[in-house]
């Protein structure tokens, strides 16, 4: 599975072996021995802002759930997205 | 120094309720607030649910006022942060270096307004050219480039004269704007006319500078900075080899470091759109948002197959709100 970030720090930090002992450096380490655990046949990669249109439209929309939702079918807010992007 | 730092919360179990920068943003309960006497013995993991991380809300609303309880609930709680630290807080690394204690002093702990002017920096530094652009212009504009002017001002030993064109008086605006070759020059590049009003309608060369790069488009405010390397690497050459160019040659030098950059900036634009056509992989989108009025941080996490297909989503709460940094990293977790 090939993980696509917009962030560059992240996927930087994330691919570097530097130390940080920031709260962002402790959930990086954790996101590493998770990845050599459960996920050795992914990798992370930085995408341009422009190629995660979908998960950034559903990031907001889901400012506006409390809970935590898992969709099997496209949701209705990032359905025109995913069309124009399939095109 | 105790400015500086801030508490990253593992357990909780070694940072005491008061006088601690441990509140969001380095915050700290004062020991003068009434019922103090009561928790000053008391660590915060006293104010957690130990089970799943998080705060209790009915004690901290019982403990503390209104405005205290509502920074306590603001404050992260990281799942992943395993340990009690203090952390450096002006960088985002969390370690000390005498760069970012200035920058902090600079910033927050010493009043330097009066050394701001609210010039169009930006201007500046969103110009697609070399680096080394860039840094004229801002020096340009800072007033410290070494022109003679300004070295006999400093006592530097040197002569009064400007290389170029033998007039006594080597300042900025005589450089760039006033001196016969440098109009030559403007005149082949044709911006002779937007210089000529921006002169006319500012009083200082740094102010006509400012005027013209938030007048012009951008790509031609490229042009213009380039420009201004190139008479000024034209004067270097005339003090220090006497050597001497056209005109002509200093406009196309200029225009040839602009393609050249641009050239090099290219495939940088691609890549992102180059990696959705990949093959017989998943891929996973994810991001993060951040909403102030719920106070929430939601993570969403879209995954496609090799065709680009869709095949799953999720979105995921987190009940504070936390640094854009900390956001990405948890949607990667």
């Amino acid at each position: 599975m090939d993980f696509e970030k917009e962030s560059k720090l992240t996927s930087d930090t994330f691919l570097s072996t530097r130390n940080d002992s920031s709260e962002f450096g402790s959930i990086i380490s954790s996101c590493r021995s998770l990845f050599s655990s459960f996920f050795s046949n992914s990798r992370v990669e930085f995408v341009r802002r422009q190629a995660n249109t979908v998960a950034h439209a559903l990031a907001r929309e889901a400012t506006f759930l409390a809970s935590p939702a898992v969709y099997y079918d496209i949701p209705n807010c990032i359905e025109t997205l995913i069309i124009n992007e399939t095109l | 120094m105790r400015g500086g730092v801030w508490w990253s919360i593992g357990s909780g179990a070694s940072i005491f309720i008061l006088n601690e920068p441990w509140l969001y943003n380095g915050e700290v309960i004062s020991s003068e607030i009434p019922g103090a006497y009561f928790v000053r013995n008391f660590t915060i993991n006293s104010l957690m649910n130990l089970y799943d991380k998080s705060w209790n809300k009915q004690v901290i609303r019982q403990v503390f006022s209104a405005d205290i309880a509502d920074k306590i609930l603001h404050t992260p709680l990281i799942h992943q942060v395993e340990e009690d630290k203090i952390i450096w807080k002006a960088e985002r690394h969390g370690r000390y270096s005498v760069h970012n204690a200035y920058r902090l002093c600079v910033t927050e702990l010493v009043d330097s307004s009066y050394n701001w002017r609210s010039w169009y920096w930006s201007g500046i530094w969103k110009l697609k050219v070399p680096p080394k652009v860039k840094n004229l212009v801002w020096r340009m504009c800072c007033g410290c480039l070494p022109t003679r002017v300004r070295l006999l001002n400093k006592r530097v030993v040197c002569p009064t004269n400007f290389a170029s064109c033998d007039s006594n008086n080597e300042n900025l605006m005589h450089v760039f704007f006033d001196c016969p070759f440098a109009i030559q020059v403007w005149h082949k590049t044709r911006l002779w006319s937007s210089i000529q009003h921006a002169i006319s309608t500012t009083t200082s060369t740094t102010d006509a500078i400012f005027s013209l790069l938030e007048q012009l488009f951008v790509d031609v405010s490229q042009r213009l900075t380039t420009i201004f390397l190139s008479i000024w690497k034209h004067r270097n050459f005339r003090v220090w080899d006497n050597a001497t160019k056209t005109s002509v040659m200093v406009a196309e030098r200029a225009r040839n470091m602009v393609v050249d950059w641009q050239m090099l900036l290219l495939p940088l634009h691609q890549m992102g759109i180059n990696s959705l056509h990949r093959h017989k992989r998943y891929k996973c989108n994810n991001d993060a948002a951040f909403s102030s009025h719920f106070n929430r941080t939601c993570i969403s996490i879209c995954i496609y197959d090799s065709d680009g297909t869709f095949v799953l989503a999720k979105t995921v709460t987190y009940p504070c709100i936390v640094s854009v940094d900390v956001g990405e990293a948890l949607s990667l977790h």
